[in-house]
């Protein structure tokens, strides 16, 4: 079933689309000059441990997001 | 003179295209942000002598980052840019390269990294790329050289397409269409790197793997030094060097100002390398026979990790615990190069984001991470009274570390920030490039320690000969001695230490002092001032007032820990 969650809560393995991106111009312009933007798709390389960082995957690099990153960013899965 | 430009993403191996073009060597690595500052240097275009500018790595022009208004401001006045893209992350490298393109300066493409894209299945047109982009594409492999001479050749044929200025979603939808067309990606398995990578950097597998490198690590430096000093530099010192000196000694009056100078006193008539404190004796002792063994095992050690991508992956398991500092997981950079010399170190600091971050992890470095010409001399000093006491002066500074790091983050305001890093794939480091660099900072240790290491030992044995020393002993005694339970004659140890630390630890040596004492003087004497060297960047890095605040802080934990210490042990 289709549904909607943040990165944050995506099982590590899980792919989706990112749908949006909340939070401030900052933070969309340093996800975005690194690959990460409405329409891309991730794959969440790792779970997260202690409230560390989440690894995600996207075309052919991956990348470490905070925390509360994780949380700002929402992903479609199908 | 003309001005190229070189730009590119971080980590596509920019500064090696630098090196390969120049002759110069400029350090590069495996991991975003070390060239900070950016490095120049001449080459040819054509019959011409030209100016080769490496420009900090950016992802755009939107001058969100430091490192991004300095790349826009000398796109100004640019004659040609040399665009560094990386053929296994086209996609990311076509948003730098569509921006630079509306500029209106000449430009070529290098398409770096060509052999990892083969590999990794990634098939690339680049004919049909130079077509979409108007401008000559060149495939390189900047570590091994291919490609680059086609480049210089080619350099010539770079111009400026008639692009119209794009908005961000009319970029990002080019980018697409352009991607679509001309990249075609083979579907294969997993390397045997990659699943080593992603086992790296997941916590449950990640942390027992950075347990066992760092513990590696950390074993392989010492064996490689202690076998440098014992078969190497030892036995030349002993059985070359000494004869020499003696016979030179032999010609002088012991007593003489000239004798002490050079050779400083004779142990029971003979030279003793660690205890005579000459010029020529224990000056270059110090640096040959001691020090420098353990620093080329650590830059070796750290430049193979930095080059191999392993740096950004610690950083990603340490993201919590350096939290807890008021610092993200990339501050892992500044530490690890404190431990080789802290002066890299404060630098790096850069790397961070904001004023507070830096002054966190400055003073942090500056205050509880050990250079390695330290390590190196409590290694010899405390190592033959048991490994216990080299432990202690460790764990002392480690708890330095993290108190200091705690209660920073309490008084300082402001929040620390998320960590946004990538994470390069593991790329097995090209002997070339690991040992240009392990030269390059071989090169910066000598120019900094040889000088510094035979002034300190030159002020020590004037001031020994016109007696000043006892003078400024006197006055601290008491401090000294009540406080810290050492001799009054330590504090020459820590005025020397604002030199160089690793004489001032050579100084303990001739005090006689009993284990204990020398474990609480080390952690004084690494915690105080920092040498003059790092003061200096610190300086230049956090400002006069910061770098005041900081010194105060230094200061101030010395002396509380060197009571503490002295108290419990």
């Amino acid at each position: 079933m289709p549904r909607q969650v943040a990165l944050s809560e995506m099982t590590a393995g899980e792919t989706g689309t990112v749908a949006a991106i909340h939070g401030g111009r900052g933070i969309h312009q340093r996800l975005q000059s690194l690959g990460i933007r409405p329409g891309v798709q991730v794959t969440k390389v790792t779970g997260s441990f202690a409230a560390g960082p989440i690894v995600v995957g996207h075309g052919q690099t991956q990348t470490a997001l905070g925390r509360g990153i994780c949380h700002k960013v929402l992903v479609d899965i199908p | 003179m003309k001005r190229i430009l070189l730009m590119g993403n971080p980590n596509v191996g920019k500064s090696v295209v630098f090196s390969r073009l120049t002759g110069v060597h400029a350090i590069s690595s495996n991991y975003p942000g070390t060239t900070v500052e950016f490095l120049q240097g001449h080459m040819m275009l054509g019959d011409e002598k030209a100016l080769l500018v490496d420009v900090p790595g950016t992802y755009g022009l939107e001058a969100s980052s430091k490192a991004e208004e300095v790349a826009v401001e000398m796109l100004e006045d640019a004659h040609v840019v040399i665009i560094v893209a990386d053929a296994t992350n086209l996609e990311r490298s076509l948003h730098l390269i569509l921006h630079i393109l509306e500029r209106d300066v000449p430009a070529i493409v290098a398409l770096n990294i060509w052999d990892d894209a083969r590999h990794k299945g990634i098939h690339i047109d680049v004919e049909g790329l130079e077509k979409e982009l108007g401008v000559p594409v060149v495939p390189t492999v900047a570590v091994t050289g291919e490609g680059i001479r086609e480049l210089v050749t080619r350099l010539p044929e770079s111009r400026s397409p008639d692009v119209p200025q794009r908005s961000e979603d009319e970029r990002w939808q080019e980018q697409g269409r352009i991607l679509g067309a001309v990249q075609s990606l083979e579907h294969r398995h997993h390397t045997l790197l990659e699943v080593i990578g992603d086992a790296s950097v997941r916590p449950t597998t990640g942390l027992p793997i950075a347990l066992v490198v760092l513990c590696v690590t950390f074993v392989a430096i010492r064996a490689i030094g202690e076998s440098l000093i014992a078969y190497v530099f030892e036995p030349a010192f002993d059985t070359l060097w000494k004869p020499v000196l003696m016979q030179v000694s032999a010609w002088m009056n012991p007593e003489g100002f000239l004798h002490v100078i050079t050779i400083g006193a004779l142990i029971d008539g003979e030279i003793d390398f660690v205890q005579s404190f000459g010029l020529l004796s224990t000056g270059l002792f110090v640096v040959f026979g001691m020090v420098l063994p353990y620093i080329f095992a650590f830059y070796l050690a750290l430049g193979f990790l930095e080059d191999f991508g392993y740096l950004p992956r610690l950083a990603v398991l340490l993201d919590t615990l350096m939290h807890r500092l008021g610092l993200h997981g990339w501050a892992v950079i500044p530490m690890l190069l404190g431990l080789g010399c802290n002066v890299p170190g404060v630098m790096a600091t850069r790397v961070l984001e904001n004023p507070r971050e830096r002054m966190i992890a400055a003073t942090l470095v500056s205050i509880a991470v050990p250079c390695a010409a330290l390590q190196a001399m409590v290694m010899s000093v405390l190592g033959p009274h048991g490994l216990r006491y080299v432990a202690m002066v460790y764990a002392t500074l480690f708890v330095v570390w993290v108190v200091v790091g705690r209660l920073l983050n309490r008084i300082l305001k402001g929040e620390s920030l998320e960590l946004i890093l990538e994470i390069p794939a593991y790329r097995l480091p090209s002997v070339r490039t690991v040992a240009q660099k392990l030269w390059l900072r071989m090169r910066a240790f000598f120019r900094e320690a040889l000088p510094f290491v035979l002034l300190g030992v030159l002020i020590v044995d004037v001031l020994h000969f016109l007696a000043v020393f006892d003078v400024i002993a006197n006055v601290t005694a008491p401090l000294f001695t009540k406080v810290l339970g050492l001799p009054k004659e330590a504090v020459l140890a820590v005025v020397i230490g604002i030199l160089r630390k690793d004489v001032a630890v050579g100084m303990l040596v001739t005090l006689d002092l009993t284990p204990k004492q020398l474990v609480v003087s080390v952690a004084v004497l690494a915690m105080t001032f920092p040498c003059i060297a790092t003061f200096v960047v610190l300086t230049k890095e956090l400002g006069v007032k910061g770098m005041l605040k900081s010194l105060a802080i230094m200061v101030s934990t010395s002396l509380i820990v060197g009571a503490l210490l002295n108290v419990i042990l």
